[in-house]
């Protein structure tokens, strides 16, 4: 007790050097830097692993900084008590990939609901603070007091409210009562109303749940007193066993190659694989002959090969702790060709739910399966309700170290529970597993205890045809995450664009569970008559920069110049060192 | 007060309000020419509108509050307050698009102005109550009001606050005011508005 006390008091006082403590960062929406390099949805939290790199760290220690303090300044986005997904591409060649997705908790059965979208019932078991605290225990060189200093600071000192965040708590006054919940309303709502823009948010109960992770590690939350507050809010949802028996796990990578480039994702059971085969398809055409992004011929094929790696997601993706996924198949280049034999250049696919899966067996080194294709395609694809929530994290150290990390709490605000004086939100992950169907014996993303329920996210790092890291990347925007991921990395490989411009430029989504091609607001009348003529059946109800298609946040290395973009979409903000 | 038409309604209270109308943000009406029991209403289902409930209460309003009632629920009330401004979510969970908002909201006034009641129109929310959607709704309802309490600055005027939080950068409340003759109160902060309310009934010291 007396140890602990001590050690509360150390992260204090570390906190306060920090604060104190002069950096050389440069930060706004689109900065430049060589001395390394961290985008996120917001400038704050980029320059919190800004701090980090400065001070020393590598882009592991700063991605785990600014992952942490993106739970602070976009707390309806990610917390302490949701997930994520990490890539790393290290400088000493290794590519790998850190799973902390969510677990159904211990006590669920195959028949158990899963469609809860709020409350307890909604919620998985967390995966955040273990996979951030893996990653720096196995990557990072800088103990987690220090990493973690910064978002403590800011969750303490409060921040500015800004126009994003204000538009979150906007909703969140009508889910909690309009500001009366006696756990969030003193914290968000502290006037009884929405703050006003500009305004500070103290988050001291979040400072108080941060200081005991930094103090005695993931052990005070899958153990410790947090465990206890969390087991205890739940009501029966989680037991102690439950946290306990959580851990983050180190994979392999998905490593692909696209136009001479190596292109490295998240395997499953997210969505690194559609982004990996639709890039594998369009290495089957020549992009760069068409006129680019507004091109109806560029977009009818990106629409089309994400519309078949997509396909393939339903029967193939599931958690790889339960299933052999013939992951090998899935990204191999020959598999690839014979699914973009399936485009027609001149028609559209329609309709876009019968889209059949491919069979990636005979592509397979070594057979594995989880059932095989006999048994699809399904003739229908599940829908999940979507919201363009989650977050992503891109860093790049001077070393060249990169990370990549999405995060989440599923939909905004998560299960809307707070835990009692620590201040952070639940996840609702659960829905996104589906309920059993007896019609379709072989779904691969049915509920059971301790497993991941399937999602999208897609954080990826593209290395150049040196072998150099040259782009890191990744979104929100639920089932946006897969299209806009390939469409920024196909507008600066095969457009030429500038990042920003890669970035800013209108985007469409196209998969097996949207029945029309989805256009954001910018495209011109012609290439939208021109899709139509092709047989799509084209939704242009988006606004301009609509966050509904996510919001990159990303880094681009030319000529050793580092170049961060935070999102346009959202407030975004990049930070490094000059 | 029984005023059915807007304009003559707007022209009494601006004699009666003299320059304080005028200023710039946080004044009200000086005179109390709305009468209570009020009824509190939604037209585009924003948060804004709870946020109007919670304004009254500290103003001290006898009101009830209903963000989507029929029309024939503000039998008994002398004020209509309306707060404007669409919310993608709201309207969802209402289970309504834009046009039958309109089509409610249309029905709401009339059976307000049947009912001889007095109407206040409320823009809260700033900047995010500006969009397509939204300016649909203010731009219809707002000419109708009786008066218009406003989150924003006359754009003639400096804007101290953030600035998302003006509602009416463009002017547009400003330009219905003038167009329509309304009396128009311009605050900075949201709870400005309990001010503001207070002025407009007649509530607080030596009312």
């Amino acid at each position: 007790m007396r140890k602990g006390l001590s050690n509360r008091l150390l992260v204090i006082l570390l906190v306060s050097v920090f604060a104190l403590r002069p950096v050389a960062v440069a930060s706004q929406q689109v900065a430049t830097g060589t001395k390394g390099m961290v985008a996120s949805a917001h400038e704050l939290a980029s320059q919190a692993g800004a701090e980090i790199l400065a001070a020393g760290g590598n882009a592991v220690d700063a991605a785990v900084a600014t992952a942490f303090a993106i739970t602070v300044v976009e707390p309806n986005a990610s917390s302490l008590g949701g997930e994520g997904y990490m890539v790393l591409s290290l400088a000493d060649g290794r590519d790998l990939a850190i799973d902390y997705r969510s677990w159904a908790p211990g006590h669920v059965t195959l028949a158990s609901d899963a469609s809860a979208m709020t409350g307890p019932e909604s919620t998985c078991i967390p995966g955040l603070v273990a996979g951030l605290t893996l990653a720096l225990e196995e990557y990072g060189t800088m103990p987690l007091d220090e990493v973690m200093a910064p978002a403590i600071r800011l969750a303490r000192d409060g921040f500015p409210l800004d126009a994003v965040l204000f538009d979150r708590l906007t909703e969140l006054y009508g889910y909690t009562d309009y500001g009366t919940d006696p756990l969030i309303g003193p914290i968000y709502f502290p006037d009884g109303l929405v703050p006003e823009i500009g305004s500070t948010v103290v988050n001291e109960d979040l400072a108080q749940a941060m200081e005991l992770v930094a103090t005695e590690g993931a052990d005070a939350f899958y153990r410790g007193e947090l465990a206890d507050a969390i087991v205890e809010a739940m009501d029966g949802w989680f037991t102690s066993a439950d946290l306990q028996r959580y851990q983050a796990v180190v994979r392999d990578a998905i490593v692909s190659e696209y136009r001479g480039h190596t292109v490295i994702g998240a395997p499953p059971n997210v969505a690194g694989i559609v982004v990996a085969e639709a890039l594998n398809i369009l290495d089957n055409f020549d992009l760069s002959e068409t006129g680019g992004w507004d091109d109806p011929k560029a977009i009818h094929l990106m629409a089309e090969a994400l519309l078949l790696a997509s396909a393939d997601r339903g029967p193939y993706v599931g958690d790889p702790d339960f299933y052999d996924i013939p992951l090998a198949g899935l990204v191999s280049e020959d598999y690839a060709t014979e699914r973009a034999a399936l485009i027609d250049p001149g028609a559209a696919m329609v309709p876009t739910s019968e889209i059949p899966a491919g069979d990636p067996y005979p592509f397979m080194a070594v057979p594995v399966g989880v059932g095989g294709v006999a048994e699809y395609p399904f003739t229908t694809h599940l829908s999940v309700a979507e919201s363009p929530s989650t977050t992503h994290i891109s860093v790049l150290d001077e070393a060249g170290n990169a990370v990549g990390i999405t995060q989440t709490v599923s939909s905004f605000w998560g299960s809307q529970d707070m835990i009692p004086g620590y201040g952070f939100f639940m996840n609702n992950e659960l829905h996104n597993f589906n309920s059993h169907n007896p019609d379709r014996p072989d779904d691969v993303n049915v509920l059971a205890p301790y497993k991941r329920p399937r999602t999208v996210l897609a954080p990826t790092i593209v290395r150049d045809t040196q072998g150099k890291v040259f782009l890191v990347l990744g979104t929100p925007g639920a089932g946006r995450i897969p299209s806009t991921t390939v469409e920024t990395i196909v507008n600066v490989i095969d457009f030429g664009m500038s990042l920003e411009d890669a970035i800013r430029a209108p985007k469409f989504t196209s998969r097996i569970t949207y029945a029309e091609l989805l256009l954001e607001g910018g495209y011109p009348e012609e290439t939208i008559a021109a899709l139509e003529a092709l047989g799509h059946t084209v939704d242009t109800t988006h606004g301009t920069l609509d966050y509904f298609f996510g919001g990159i946040n990303a880094i681009i290395v030319e000529d050793g110049l580092m170049t961060g973009v935070g999102s346009f979409r959202r407030a975004g903000g990049a930070a490094g060192g000059r | 007060m029984h005023i059915r038409h807007g304009w003559i309604f707007a022209l009494a209270l601006i004699v009666a309000a003299g320059p304080a109308l005028t200023k710039e943000r946080g004044v009200a009406a000086q005179s109390s020419t709305f009468e209570q029991p009020a009824f509190i209403a939604s037209i585009g289902q924003s948060a804004g509108a709870q946020q109007a409930k919670v304004l009254a209460d500290r103003a001290g309003l006898e009101f009830t509050f209903e963000a989507r009632p029929a029309p024939e629920m503000l039998e008994g009330h002398k004020t209509l307050i309306v707060v404007l401004g669409a919310s993608t979510k709201g309207l969802g969970a209402a289970g309504v698009d834009i046009d039958a908002e309109i089509a409610w909201g249309t029905q709401l006034f009339e059976k307000a102005r049947a009912s001889r009641m007095s109407i206040v129109a409320m823009h809260i929310e700033g900047g995010t109550r500006r969009g397509p959607s939204s300016d649909r709704i203010n731009s219809t309802f707002a000419p109708l009001a009786d008066y218009l309490i406003v989150k924003g600055a006359n754009p003639d005027q400096e804007w101290a606050e953030a600035e998302e939080a003006n509602g009416n950068a463009d002017g547009l409340f400003t330009t219905i005011a003038a167009e329509h003759g309304i009396p128009i109160t311009y605050i900075a902060r949201t709870l400005e508005a309990v001010g503001a309310l207070q002025q407009l009934f007649g509530i607080g010291a030596g009312q």
